[in-house]
């Protein structure tokens, strides 16, 4: 019954039974390939379409420090700014309304639809339409609602001071990356490293979840040594000079004496840090710290200082400057009158060429190249700034008397205004030489390099060069000041130019108790009064009272003997 | 194990299960509502943040020592003292 039961009514070819086998197994067969290919081989593709969807990378702005004097006044400080960028082929369809985005983003018409079209031709992604934008332009472009059109945050940086602090501060270009100076120098600590988040978005756009997020570092900020308002004084002051005489152009150097903080450093011709169309290479240069100088006169006390230290010369040694030159090899230095007998300090009251020369052929050979090496001449300061130059000495070992005695009285040597300035703060200091500190929390270094006697006993004598020496034109009513000037021809082709000057002017005040140290340098001051005593000398004076009026020092010299002595006017200022 | 232990055991874990994913749901939407506070706050710290910086570099544009000198000048007619107005006091 069973056997019955089990027997087909018709038997199944085998034939149908593998074609139905075959059919399931293709289509089977299809459903693995394609799992693979969409799970294993296409993988990346889809899952890339799907996060496009879905998942957002935003960054996460970072600020550039702020740079602040050393009261904590802001000379750089950097604002968003909206820029606008295009995705060409998107924008291109669009079919804008040149015209009206062109006169919104302050570009023509014409100009704009080219661009965007050329750039939607090479097949560009992405090309920037306006950069740092008014509020009001990025509000008319917004309200354009045009596709491919997108905004993102940029850092405009601004300069509050201009041109007064354009040369130490320097530029950042328009992707806010230090291109010059103190931006340049400090960019690392400066920028801000822009962080990322990668977000989870819904379909209508809002953020949902964040799913990972490389935190921003916002960059840090600078406080400089720099005194604002005596920067603003140096530059007002240089800048009359300057275009009072003439001149090519010129430097002023301000240091707190003792630990040699920069409190002013300025230059002419200046530029506006604030609008790049104007920026002229030439112009950017940083000259004190770039630009070398002869110093001329301005070395004679270091010379002294050499006298001094070998012990062959007391201050009131005397020495025979007649009869007004004196011959060494083939060459003649001449006075400007023959002085006769003079003294060490007599030597650089009169700044008499002969009398140094005199001294210094009589020391070992080394040992004034030795003092203008340890004040710190002939190499690098350590101001941190970027194209800083070393200067020139003659070699060590230079025998040459010529070679000597020039370099006694500041020939045939180089220097910057910002070493010139650094020297005599080691004789503004007991014979310590310092590195120079820009920034405020930078440690402060300082060395023995002279004795403390012998930077004193120079020190005083600078004093008499200013009381009735060759810088009169340096006083500064109520204070005690010890300075140097210095004239030098400049050399260019073919040797010195007649015609051509350089006067400078060193020195340091209060006497009594030094305060700040100044070095000026005018270049090429045009017409008859070109000297150091007649233009440098006097531009120090007026940075040298202003600054002793803006940081509230107090008087050290006897009162004018026909001064009313009524009130104390000495204002103490923001210290 | 009797048949009604097993029911009430079934039961709990039955509203267990029901209430943590109503937990589940309650928490996913306080976390994105909490989410979207802490995005507003952010745009708020950076739009004072922003803000700041710009009133620093107004406030530092209107102070620079050029601008006041200026104004003392010609507004109010000040100038720097000439050795001349200097009056002294000798102790």
């Amino acid at each position: 019954m069973s056997a019955r039961r089990a027997q087909p009514a018709r038997p199944v070819p085998v034939w149908r039974l593998a074609v139905a086998l075959t059919v399931f197994a293709a289509a089977a067969g299809a459903v693995a390939v394609r799992l693979v290919d969409l799970q294993v081989v296409n993988r990346d593709f889809y899952q890339r379409h799907g996060d496009a969807r879905a998942l957002r990378t935003q960054t996460i702005a970072a600020h550039r420090g702020i740079i602040s004097d050393r009261h904590g006044a802001p000379l750089a400080v950097s604002v968003p700014m909206v820029s606008v960028w295009a995705h060409p082929p998107t924008l291109a369809q669009a079919s804008a309304d040149w015209a009206t985005l062109g006169a919104s983003l302050g570009v023509s018409a014409d100009r704009l639809a080219q661009r965007v079209a050329r750039a939607a031709d090479t097949g560009k992604e992405f090309v920037y339409l306006g950069r740092h934008l008014t509020p009001e332009q990025a509000s008319a472009v917004q309200a354009l609602r045009l596709d491919g059109l997108y905004e993102t945050t940029e850092y405009r940086r601004f300069y509050p001071d201009g041109e007064v602090t354009g040369h130490l501060l320097g530029f950042t270009n328009i992707d806010d990356q230090g291109l010059e100076g103190l931006e340049l120098a400090y960019d690392g600590h400066l920028q801000g490293v822009p962080g990322k988040k990668w977000v989870l978005r819904s379909r209508t756009g809002e953020t949902i979840r964040e799913l990972h997020q490389a935190a921003a570092s916002p960059g840090g900020d600078l406080r400089l040594t720099l005194d604002a308002r005596v920067q603003s004084m140096a530059y007002r002051e240089l800048k009359a000079v300057v275009r009072a005489t003439g001149a090519r152009g010129g430097s002023a150097v301000v240091l707190k004496a003792g630990t040699a903080d920069v409190l002013a450093l300025v230059n002419q011709p200046a530029f506006n840090p604030n609008n790049r169309e104007t920026m002229q290479p030439q112009n950017v240069r940083n000259r004190a710290v770039t630009d070398l100088i002869e110093p001329g006169s301005t070395l004679k006390p270091f010379s002294i200082a050499a006298a001094l230290e070998s012990g062959a010369y007391r201050p009131d040694s005397k020495v025979d400057t007649a009869p007004g030159l004196i011959r060494v090899g083939a060459k003649t230095f001449r006075d400007y009158r023959n002085y006769q007998q003079l003294d060490l300090a007599g030597i650089l009251a009169k700044s008499s060429n002969v009398g140094v020369v005199r001294v210094a052929l009589s020391l070992e050979p080394g040992e004034v190249r030795s003092v203008l090496q340890r004040v710190g001449f002939g190499r690098p300061v350590g101001s941190g700034m970027p194209g800083e130059a070393g200067g020139f000495l003659p070699p060590e070992g230079t025998e040459d008397p010529i070679a000597r005695a020039t370099m006694a009285f500041g020939y045939g040597v180089s220097v910057t205004p910002l070493q010139l300035a650094l020297a005599y703060n080691v004789l503004a200091s007991e014979g310590q030489l310092a590195v120079p500190r820009v920034v405020a929390d930078e440690p402060i270094i300082r060395e023995q390099v002279l004795a403390p006697e012998v930077a004193n006993a120079v020190a005083q004598m600078l004093e008499t060069v200013v009381a009735h020496g060759t810088a009169t034109g340096a006083q500064v009513p109520g204070y005690r000041v010890a300075g140097k000037t210095g004239t030098a021809h400049i050399s260019g082709e073919g040797g010195y130019q007649n015609s051509q000057y350089r006067a400078v002017f060193a020195g340091f005040l209060p006497a009594s108790s030094p305060e700040v140290v100044i070095a000026v340098v005018v270049d090429q001051p045009q017409g008859e009064r070109y000297s150091g005593g007649a233009v440098a000398a006097p531009l120090f004076a007026r940075i040298a009272g202003g600054t002793m009026r803006l940081l509230g020092v107090p008087a050290d010299a006897a009162p004018p003997p026909s001064g009313e002595r009524a009130s104390l006017w000495a204002t103490r200022g923001r210290q | 194990m009797r048949l009604s232990t097993q029911l009430t055991l079934l039961a709990v874990l039955v509203s267990l299960a029901l209430s943590t994913a109503v937990g589940r749901v309650l928490s996913a939407d306080a976390n994105r509502r909490a989410y979207a506070e802490l995005r507003t706050l952010e745009r708020d710290r950076d739009a004072l943040q922003t803000n700041w910086r710009k009133l620093l570099l107004e406030e530092g544009m209107l102070s620079t020592p050029d601008r006041v000198k200026r104004i003392a000048n010609e507004q109010l007619h000040l100038r720097s003292p000439v050795p001349a107005d200097v009056h002294w006091v000798v102790q």
